[in-house]
């Protein structure tokens, strides 16, 4: 049994690391004494955010001295000022998180490695007179990146490694994928990019939902967003334009759209309301423009479309006032 | 990790990665039954199948067809202009004679011809082999955000039987006029 004065100097210790947030320890505190946990945004303080845009310049700042004297550099400073960097930014981001009050800190340099990495790891790739560009090396690049950030994530969990996580796993998930259909000629790389996308976003809401009750519940409305607008953005492609429509998916649309704007309600999402919303709309666009503006004439197709838009922001309103603002919202 | 509390998780994994084996399944998995090409081809590099040989004052344009399963060349005059000119159109490196090449599908490799050779050979000029194979080119792919690697539009395949088998064939420069050709496939 540990003692108070031991508890809250835990605390105090993984909350200077990062590790354990403001809004988990009242949700502890709230079960504990039989109230429901309630729903909190997680959010970045104003020194967080000038630690980020700080480690964002530092990067813009080692990219620029890169380029302006690539000529004069030599292969062996030109690995060491990009992939050295980011290796640096890395032990020093460890070394930080080690020092409570410098917890913070840390995430600073955690960006400038995962932003300076990918720099480094392609020109030390270019120096060893590999083709950078290639499907093959994408993959290799972004397996590694993958590999480190995962690493560096089992053994700090840091949200920020999540984040670079994601942006590899996704970059991976892209380069493999291409790599693979290389040898699949005369593909329909707009369709590919479209499935692509789709199973992209799927994976977005559902890395969100699970992140939701965690302490990294300050990603969900991003992976909320970005994911819905991938995956309903994807779907609404895939039904092409008439007479080379997919009605399979022309078909699906509207539910998928409805089905992402009720789930909102839920999932206490806002990001869902507005994404299903936008997309339904612009699915109504599509087939007014596709198939009615001939039969029944472009005004009246108008009118027709302009008075289903005017229904759907009402019933936006009405959902979000009804069952969004009344309560706080995950994402 | 607790799988159960953390199943949203594993789907959202598993997806992608499931994606990526059918991905690999429908590319890969048909080579295992798929037969192998048995029918070589014919193709030309440069101007094919006419070009433009300046001869004293004239220009005589030669044009190859395949007739009656051979390939031949037949030669004409060209008309002038004021200028004296027959292609005012064309650059001089576009005018080049093209060379023969016979592709042979068991090694995947090329060898050199001469007209005479390539025109003694017993071609078909149907776009599909006998056996149910076609030369198709790779995509003109665009990249996403994060690469570009410009598509592989330079590259050749021979595609049937739900298997794509990357050939190695001589594409001269990438313009279209002097780039690849097919002829057609070797019979005998």
């Amino acid at each position: 049994m540990v003692t108070k004065e031991q508890l809250f100097s835990d605390i105090t210790s993984l909350a200077g690391q990062g590790a354990v947030g403001e809004a988990e320890v009242v949700d502890a505190f709230r079960r504990g004494a039989g109230v429901p946990a309630r729903a909190t945004h997680a959010r970045i303080s104003v020194a967080e955010v000038l630690y980020y845009v700080g480690g964002a310049i530092v990067f813009i700042g080692l990219a620029v001295l890169v380029y302006q004297n690539w000529d004069q550099l030599n292969a062996a400073a030109r690995v060491l000022a990009t992939l050295g960097s980011a290796a640096a930014a890395l032990v020093i981001g460890i070394l930080l998180t080690h020092y409570p009050k410098l917890g913070r800190v840390a995430q600073a340099f955690y960006l400038i490695a995962g932003l300076t990495a990918p720099l480094g790891l392609a020109v030390a790739w270019y120096e060893a007179g590999l083709e950078v560009e290639s499907y093959r090396t994408q993959s290799a690049m972004s397996g590694i990146l993958l590999l480190t950030f995962g690493l560096a994530w089992w053994q700090l969990r840091q949200a920020i490694f999540t984040v670079f996580c994601i942006i590899f796993g996704t970059w991976l998930f892209f380069s493999i994928t291409s790599w693979l259909v290389g040898e699949a000629p005369a593909l329909d790389w707009d369709e590919y990019y479209q499935y692509r996308f789709f199973v992209t976003g799927l994976s977005y809401v559902l890395i969100g939902y699970s992140f939701a009750p965690g302490r990294q519940r300050l990603l969900t409305p991003w992976l909320y967003s970005v994911g819905a607008a991938a995956l309903l953005g994807a779907a609404l492609a895939l039904g092409g334009w008439s007479p080379n429509q997919n009605i399979f998916w022309e078909t699906i649309f509207p539910g998928l759209a409805l089905g992402t704007i009720f789930l909102s309600i839920p999932m206490r999402s806002k990001a869902f309301l507005t994404f299903g919303s936008i997309f339904l709309m612009a699915y109504i666009l599509k087939i007014t423009a596709e198939y009615f503006k001939d039969t029944l004439g472009w005004p009246l197709a108008l009118v027709l479309a302009g008075l289903a838009l005017i229904g759907i922001g009402y019933g936006t309103f009405y959902l979000n006032k009804q069952y969004l603002a009344k309560q706080p919202t995950l994402a | 990790m607790d799988i159960k509390h953390n199943l949203s998780l594993v789907v959202a994994l598993a997806i992608p990665v499931l994606m990526i084996v059918l991905v690999a399944g429908a590319i890969y998995l048909p080579r295992l039954w798929a037969p192998a090409p048995q029918y070589d081809f014919l193709y030309a590099v440069g101007s094919y199948p006419a070009y433009v040989v300046p001869e004293e004052s004239k220009y005589i344009e030669h044009t190859y067809v395949v007739s009656g399963g051979r390939l031949t060349r037949q030669s004409r005059e060209l008309a002038q202009n004021t200028l004296g000119l027959a292609y005012p159109l064309w650059r001089p490196d576009e005018r080049q004679e093209p060379r023969f090449y016979v592709h042979d599908a068991a090694t995947n490799t090329s060898r050199e011809l001469t007209a005479d050779e390539a025109g003694a050979l017993h071609l078909e000029a149907e776009k599909e082999s006998p056996d149910g194979f076609e030369l198709v080119r790779g995509s003109a792919s665009g990249g996403f955000p994060f690469f570009d690697d410009g598509g592989d539009y330079d590259t050749y395949y021979l595609r049937g039987h739900s298997v794509s088998r990357e050939l190695n064939v001589k594409t001269g420069s990438s313009t279209f006029a002097d780039g690849f050709t097919f002829i057609g496939w070797v019979i005998e």
